[in-house]
């Protein structure tokens, strides 16, 4: 180790976490709802589905999703009918959108997105209303589980994005009042499956 | 953008006869920094992070060539290349080169600092590209001709009102009302949605630039930064070298104090850690993917004793709480950068002779060193700045004559305390009679709607030598 790397090595040692009190999705749910993102909780799979139908019901539109293996199969459960589904990447982003993150941060309400094949980045950025489907025990307490999470699941090949989505595209830039919608998703919506 | 820093002074005059501003800039320095205020009362590990982000970028700072070399090596593996640019108009060269190489002729912009120093638009716009700013605050302000008066909220000397007019005068509204602002907000996604579809390469700054894997981290509420990033088939990055840190960890670090410093968030919306060209198997993503390193006097900043000044991360908290900034608001400084901040680092990178007046346009209150969350002592720097000046010969005339006499005060005791006296009564007799300055030409404009309050009784020398007496000798004046 040169002397540059062993400074930074005890440099390092000395950063400091964030704490995150109490019940880690708990705290995550309330951090993203300050941030004016909405969060949903389902006990398993099948309760994802149902959700999911609910939601799209509501919404009325054709439903845009991520190509992923965890939510092909949730889509693929029994379950009442779903919308027109279409996969990412066929004709222009818009509507509502639904796909995973792999990880969460309780201590900023922030969802994990890198880019996939077949799933353009831009579903997370265009869509009017983003669904983000994460597993409860995916919810990690701080952004130095987060990263240490990525070096696990990638090693030194990270994505080429890795972005941390914590509430929807939001401006305060006239007049300093908080509004949604500038540019990218007008609702956000993290459905935590359990089980 | 003009730089009109050599007018400071006259500047601020026309900012303090503007009456529509005074409530802005009191609500701007009233608002944001309580949002800080309550993040950071929510945070009880505060101050050490801010502990960790200075020793953290003074480890940089320390080695900084070697890390913006790993940074290069870096970007380079992932099929991304560096450039880097001595000054403000080579940087503009080679984005200006890489337009031409890529046959680009729409550019989209993310709000960079960096662009501003350099002019950046008005030499693409110069070559013949349509350029967009699609932060909102930029484009409220690119649409209004002006330039940045924050740098975290560039239009928030903006009111609603003045907003939803420039939207009447620049956009066909048609049947669209403009009543509110989720209705403007409404209104700029629908004008921007097109161009950011259509743009041929997009250009963002970066927060930090992450040595160990060659990424840049984009910080924004809006995702427009991202949305530049992404859609065009071409994405320039252009950033200072002290944007350097060594791992990710290190970046989240300063996003903890950047957020909480700058808009009182735990965390911005969108935080997106960018690397290298598209791969094979994604469907979106540029194809190129370029980052340009500014000095423009960064590095003769490192060499001398204004070093710390690198530190910052432009998170605008020592605007907010400056009483100057409060009262005269960005455009006064004349260039990028304004408030505290702004009186260091214009006259380092544009000379000091133009921009001799903004290191006194400091009450030396010490709220900005307080505030900052990377504990950049401004009012030092603001100090060795107004001494640099005076070393120069290059601080006005009359200032000079003004603190000759003071000085020549000081040295001798009996004079200061005849002058002091005499300051005294005076005082006393215009707080008696406050007509009297409202007749003096050059006063006037300052005694409206003030009263020069009532002197005390006696001296501070003559109170202390009151209390002194009878105590021991040593302690007298
Ligand atoms: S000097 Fe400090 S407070 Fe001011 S913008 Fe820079 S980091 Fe923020």
């Amino acid at each position: 180790m040169n002397a540059r790397d062993s400074a930074y090595a005890a440099l390092a040692a000395t950063r400091p976490r964030v704490h995150v009190p109490g019940n880690v999705v708990e705290h995550f749910i309330t951090r993203l709802r300050a941030q004016g993102g909405q969060c949903s909780r389902v006990d398993d799979e099948p309760g994802g589905r149902a959700w999911i139908a609910a939601l799209a019901r509501e919404d009325g539109s054709s439903m845009l999703t991520a190509k992923d293996a965890w939510l092909e199969r949730i889509l693929a459960l029994p379950g009442p009918a779903l919308p027109v589904l279409r996969a990412a990447g066929e004709g222009p982003v818009k509507g509502l959108a639904i796909t995973t993150a792999i990880a969460a941060v309780a201590e900023t309400g922030s969802l994990l997105l890198h880019p996939r094949a077949g799933t353009p980045m831009a579903l997370n950025f265009l869509c009017d209303r983003l669904v983000v489907l994460v597993r409860a025990a995916d919810v990690l307490p701080n952004l130095e589980d987060l990263w240490a999470r990525v070096r696990r699941e990638f090693g030194s090949d990270t994505p080429r994005a890795l972005s941390l989505v914590s509430g929807p595209s939001s401006s305060g830039d006239i007049g300093m009042q908080f509004a949604t919608g500038v540019h990218g998703p007008i609702e956000l919506h993290a459905l935590i499956v359990s089980g | 953008m003009q730089h009109t820093s050599e007018h400071f002074v006259q500047n601020s005059r026309i900012a303090l006869a503007d009456a529509q501003l005074k409530p802005v800039l009191g609500a701007v320095t009233t608002f944001l920094p309580a949002l800080r205020q309550k993040a950071i009362d929510q945070t009880p590990e505060f101050e050490a992070l801010r502990d960790y982000a200075v020793a953290m970028k003074d480890h940089v700072l320390d080695h900084l060539e070697t890390y913006l070399a790993d940074f290069e090596r870096a970007v380079q593996a992932r099929g991304g290349a560096v450039h880097h640019a001595a000054g403000a108009e080579d940087l503009n060269r080679i984005v200006l080169a890489l337009c031409a190489g890529a046959d680009v002729r729409k550019v989209i912009k993310g709000k960079s600092m960096v662009g501003e120093e350099t002019n950046l638009n008005d030499a693409l716009q110069g070559a013949g590209l349509e350029v967009l700013e699609t932060d909102l605050g930029e484009y409220i302000i690119q649409q209004a001709g002006e330039p940045p008066s924050h740098i975290i909220g560039p239009a928030l000397h903006k009111s609603k009102a003045q907003v939803a007019e420039l939207f009447r005068q620049k956009h066909d509204l048609g049947e669209r009302n403009l009543d509110d602002v989720p209705q403007m907000v409404r209104e700029a996604r629908q004008m921007l949605r097109e161009r950011f579809l259509s743009a041929d390469a997009g250009i963002t700054g970066a927060n930090a630039l992450v040595a160990e894997n060659g990424s840049i981290m984009l910080v924004t509420n809006e995702g427009n930064g991202d949305l530049c990033s992404i859609l065009p088939r071409l994405h320039i990055v252009i950033a200072g070298i002290e944007k350097l840190v060594p791992t990710v960890e290190d970046a989240s670090a300063l996003h903890r104090v950047l957020c909480r410093s700058a808009t009182g968030q735990i965390t911005s919306a969108y935080t997106t850690f960018y690397s290298g060209p598209r791969r094979a198997e994604e469907p979106d993503g540029p194809v190129a993917f370029h980052v340009i390193l500014l000095d423009n006097g960064r590095r003769a900043m490192r060499a001398g004793k204004y070093r710390s000044m690198l530190r910052c991360i432009r998170c605008g908290a020592c605007l907010n709480h400056c009483p100057v900034y409060r009262h005269v608001g960005g455009h006064a400084y004349g260039w990028v950068y304004p408030g505290p901040m702004g009186s260091v680092l214009t006259p380092l990178m544009t000379g000091l002779e133009r921009a001799v007046e903004l290191p006194n346009a400091c009450t030396a209150c010490g709220r900005c060193e307080e505030t900052c969350p990377m504990r950049i002592p401004l009012p030092e720097h603001l100090r060795q700045l107004r001494d640099d000046a005076a070393t120069a010969g290059i601080t006005p005339r009359a200032w000079r004559l003004g603190i000759g006499a003071a000085m020549t005060a000081f040295r001798w005791p009996w004079l200061y305390r005849a002058s002091s006296g005499l300051a005294r009564s005076a005082v006393a007799f215009l707080g008696r009679h406050p007509g009297v300055l409202r007749r003096v030409p050059v006063l006037r404009g300052w005694a409206q709607g003030r009263a020069l309050p009532a002197p005390q009784a006696e001296t501070f020398m003559g109170r202390w030598q009151r209390r002194q007496h009878g105590k021991s000798g040593e302690h007298r004046l």
